[in-house]
């Protein structure tokens, strides 16, 4: 029974309404009806604000005592632990990085979008205010005869003590550990407080030594040692839902009310 | 019956796909990343020993390779019992215990930095007896791992007949640093 009916002409007739229709929904997107008297033609502008953000260092005696607002922006391969940056004016003058030395590492985030409002009044939309995390890797590589980088799985990274300013050591740091994402390699830290244009945040790094235990084992001769800092940021206005989606689901940081406009 | 499944299935899907361009596009929020990263090699202890022997006198110099770390260094001389050492002596040496001879200023170890050297200490060789012939063979240094934290440099003196060895040996350990990690701090020797 069902067979004859889809095999009758009726059937034939519905298919073709639904193509029909298909095609409809396909085509009333794309054409318009034109108006039959052109108008005058009227611009408008839309700018749309874009959210941006850096790592900040200082590095070494000599920088150390610059402001956190006047930190050096660093990005990409090689800016960070420049030597004649990290290495002058130490009690002890060497060319390479002395083991078992402490070295003035100080590194931090700034939101680089500039604020648009000069009057210092909020205009909400326009100001784009971020929330931001940070992610370090350190670890062990050397270089093989071909120049190439190849990582040092052998190398223990608890060597390169990089020390972290964050409320485990000091309560009143909003710097917070993700101790689930935690390995020997790798920290993440998520920043506890709004960062507005042009402001930075609290450094999230004070010092760097090599641990001297390091020459009890061969392998690490001529070895070097990588710093790597990963900063991302997220809009704050409906806070809780775009961290939700840019960096998954986790309580790190508690939104606060004016947030969530 | 699959000829009936097959010819409900096509409008079916023909239905589907077209609600399916009626959805409203993805959004997304602002974000924003950076990155940097640096680094660099680290250094291993390498030293060496030169040593000279001229007119009874052994001088002994600790160089300390230019891609080397910041060391400590202490020397000591072996010297056969019936010859015997007037005196060693030498510029920021001072003597130790059990023989050592230290490089260091009071209480003080001196740090030598690589690509310099102690100043020379000096052995001067006695002999006891009236030695007619005192030649020596060039001195032969040994080392442990390219003298990464020690070696040995031996003169053979040859007088009367009688072959001597006078030995000098040097240890060097990396320099290390108290807690702070800044002030130095002074090494501990294995003896």
């Amino acid at each position: 029974m069902l067979k004859n009916l889809l095999r009758s002409p009726l059937a034939t007739i519905g298919l073709f309404v639904v193509a029909a229709v298909l095609i409809g929904f396909g085509g009333i997107n794309a054409v318009r009806a034109a108006p039959s008297i052109p108008s005058t033609w009227f611009g408008a502008q839309v700018e749309l604000d874009d959210i941006d953000v850096a790592l900040t260092e200082r590095c070494g005696k000599t920088e150390a005592s610059v402001s956190n607002e006047d930190a050096r922006p660093v990005h990409g391969k090689g800016a960070l632990l420049q030597k004649e940056l990290l290495l002058a004016d130490q009690s002890i003058e060497s060319g390479d990085i002395v083991i078992g030395k402490k070295y003035d590492e100080i590194l931090g985030v700034r939101n680089t979008k500039n604020s648009l409002n000069n009057d210092g009044g909020d205009d909400g939309e326009r100001i784009i205010k971020e929330y931001v995390r940070v992610t370090v890797y350190k670890y062990w590589v050397r270089i093989d005869e071909n120049g190439n980088e190849v990582k040092a799985t052998d190398l223990d990274p608890d060597y390169i003590n990089l020390h972290f300013v964050t409320d485990n050591d000091d309560p009143s740091s909003k710097w917070s550990e993700d101790d689930s994402a935690h390995t020997s390699e790798r920290t993440v830290l998520y920043y506890a407080d709004i960062v507005n244009p042009s402001e930075s945040t609290e450094p999230f790094t004070d010092t760097l030594s090599i641990d001297s235990d390091v020459l009890k084992h061969d392998e690490y001769k001529d070895a070097t040692f990588r710093i790597e800092a990963v900063v991302d940021a997220v809009q704050t206005h409906n806070g809780s839902e775009a961290m939700m989606s840019a960096w998954g689901n986790n309580s790190m940081i508690t939104v606060g009310a004016d947030s969530e406009q | 019956m699959k000829n009936l499944k097959l010819r409900l299935a096509a409008p079916a899907l023909a239905v589907a796909l077209g609600l399916g361009l009626t959805a409203a596009p993805a959004l997304a929020y602002f974000t924003a990343s950076d990155e940097a990263n640096g680094g660099m090699v680290i250094k291993w202890p390498d030293t060496d020993i030169t040593d000279d022997f001229d007119g009874g006198k052994k001088t002994a110099v600790i160089y300390n390779d230019e891609d080397s770390v910041p060391m400590y260094i202490r020397a000591k001389f072996f010297i056969p019992n019936n010859i015997t050492a007037s005196s060693i002596a030498g510029e920021g040496w001072v003597e130790g215990a059990n023989g050592w001879y230290e490089y260091r200023d009071g209480d003080t170890w001196t740090i030598v930095m690589p690509g310099e050297h102690t100043q020379p200490i000096v052995a001067q060789i006695k002999f006891p007896f009236e030695a007619s012939e005192v030649g020596s063979s060039p001195t032969s240094t040994t080392g442990d791992e390219g003298g990464e934290t020690g070696g040995t440099s031996i003169t053979k003196i040859e007088a009367n007949g009688t072959e001597y060895n006078v030995v000098v040996v040097y240890e060097a350990l990396p320099v290390t640093f108290e807690a702070d990690g800044e002030t130095p701090a002074a090494p501990v020797w294995n003896s």
